[in-house]
């Protein structure tokens, strides 16, 4: 699905996060920037999370910036994945992925016991069904929450920094976990610092700063000539 | 590592409690038995016992007042709660105005209000209504401050998450936000409970025939005060024990539930 960002702006009391922002989304995009930079807010906004106060999104049809949005109806096809997880506590792993598809999609229990089992496969914690979440790994974590968004079947999934929180041995399985979607054809927003995983994924890179787009290139482009001194700067820290 | 205790050790171990204080309570009436006695006052339980029928009438219309005023003050202070925490300023005030308000009167006043100055326009209304709308009305207050704190223990973000896959704040609140909180608030609202249960002996009054009111008709017609009041003392104390026991349990139970993979 097609994301369109025309001129957005925000401000949090009287910060102004994001300027001016302009971008079109249809595959795979990897955002980068410095800490501040305003990437979460972006992505969050896509989602209706955060409100704008100039410029219009639209993802596909639907105008998320407008008023007259049924915002909850816009996320059953936007999912989100978060640092901190944020599954469940109350609830075993399999009962977090069954959530949204049996209250807000109205599936019966059979059928969404069927897609969320199908989906642990896929991440490969099947046999975390029947666990509540503070009995598993971060990694394991991190690919149940990317399967409970695939639940809902979205067309577009945004990813706010997804591996910051975990240790370095389970970066590498969630990000397979991530790649895999790539192929599946679903529109990815991944905020992430994992350069190697952009390099690899990524339909194009963006980089902020300061709350401004500086440069949206494709990989190729965007680590061999990158448009701006800050982005050199910026790439030579984290590629340390 | 600490070893977790089993359910069966956990039972055990509350029925002891339990039997302790029961044995505990028995020995204090039992004192204060002996000690009047041997001081020269006439006990005569005999008399009071006569009127078990009006005593347990008594305990039924506490019981139904309760139930019909916990149900009520949920429901109210589930709303005050939210409008608590709306994001419009008039009905956050509107709410914070109720809970002031309401924290600062005497419950007695309340009922009074609510019978002779609201009532006295609605004559077809009966006291037991009012009774039941002044004493939710007045727990509410204090259920929606419950409320408010434990919703406002869970994360922002477990609220962000559900929202982000659709869940509206509705749903959210039932299957996310509520479930959660519920453990936090458990203790204090089963104390709430127990609090309500006994503040509705002050619905006597106005005349309603409760458990307290029915003690001192009782008190009129035999003259055994002290006689009467334990007995409703005793009557009070079986129903209310039992909340806090259960809620005991219940609290244990989550917890377990939320350590332990299945
Ligand atoms: N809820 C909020 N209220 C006020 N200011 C906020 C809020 N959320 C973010 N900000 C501010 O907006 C700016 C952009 O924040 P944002 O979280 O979008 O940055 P980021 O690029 O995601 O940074 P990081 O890499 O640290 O996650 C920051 O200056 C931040 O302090
Ligand atoms: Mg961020």
């Amino acid at each position: 699905m097609k994301i369109k960002i025309d001129q957005i702006s925000k401000w949090f009391g009287k910060n102004q996060v994001l300027r001016n922002v302009s971008m079109e989304i249809e595959s795979s995009l990897v955002i980068c920037g410095p800490s501040g930079s305003g990437k979460s807010t972006l992505a969050r906004c896509i989602n209706g999370l955060e409100k704008v106060q100039a410029g219009t999104i639209y993802v596909g049809e639907t105008e998320v910036t407008s008023p007259k949005t049924n915002i909850p109806q816009l996320r059953q096809k936007v999912g989100m994945v978060f640092q901190a997880y944020n599954l469940f506590p109350h609830m075993k792993v399999i009962d977090n992925l069954m959530l949204a598809p049996t209250k807000v999609l109205r599936r019966s229990r059979e059928e969404a016991y069927e897609t969320a089992m199908s989906l642990l496969e896929k991440v490969g914690i099947p046999d975390k069904a029947n666990v509540y979440p503070d009995q598993i790994s971060g990694g394991q974590k991190q690919r149940a929450a990317i399967a409970r968004a695939l639940a809902m079947k979205p067309e577009v999934i945004i990813f706010d920094e997804p591996t910051s929180a975990l240790d370095p041995e389970m970066i590498q399985e969630v990000l397979e976990v991530m790649k895999g979607l790539v192929k599946d054809g679903i529109t990815m927003i991944v905020i992430t610092h994992e350069m190697g995983f952009a390099r690899e994924v990524a339909a194009n890179i963006a980089f902020m700063d300061n709350g401004e787009l500086i440069e949206m290139a494709p990989p190729e482009q965007f680590f061999n000539r990158p448009a701006s001194p800050r982005i050199k700067d910026f790439l030579q820290k984290v590629l340390l | 590592m600490l070893q977790e205790k089993s359910l069966i050790q956990n039972c055990i171990s509350l029925g002891i409690r339990i039997f302790n204080v029961t044995l505990l309570i028995a020995a204090l009436g039992w004192g204060s038995y002996y000690l009047l006695s041997s001081a020269g006052y006439q006990f005569n339980f005999n008399a009071v016992f006569k009127y078990f029928n009006v005593f347990n009438n008594g305990l039924w219309m506490t019981i139904q007042l309760s139930l019909s005023a916990f149900g009520l003050s949920i429901i109210f202070g589930l709303i005050i709660a939210l409008g608590r925490m709306s994001k419009i300023k008039l009905i956050a005030d509107i709410s914070l105005t109720y809970v002031v308000v309401f924290r600062n009167i005497p419950l007695l006043v309340v009922i009074a209000i609510f019978n002779w100055g609201i009532g006295s326009s609605f004559p077809e209304v009966s006291i037991f209504v009012w009774s039941i709308l002044a004493l939710s009305v007045f727990e509410a207050s204090y259920i929606a401050e419950i409320f408010r704190g434990g919703i406002e223990s869970i994360q922002k973000e477990q609220v962000e998450s559900a929202q982000s896959l659709g869940l509206t704040y509705l749903q959210c609140l039932r299957y996310v936000i509520i479930p959660q909180a519920l453990r936090s608030i458990l203790p204090s609202l089963t104390g709430q409970i127990v609090t309500l249960v006994k503040d509705s002996s002050l619905a006597s009054i106005i005349g309603l025939l409760e458990l307290t009111l029915a003690s001192r008709t009782v008190v009129g017609s035999t003259f055994a005060a002290l006689e009467s009041y334990a007995v409703i003392a005793l009557y009070y104390f079986i129903v209310c024990y039992p909340i806090s026991i259960i809620s005991t349990i219940m609290e244990k139970q989550m917890r377990k539930n939320l350590q332990n993979p299945n």
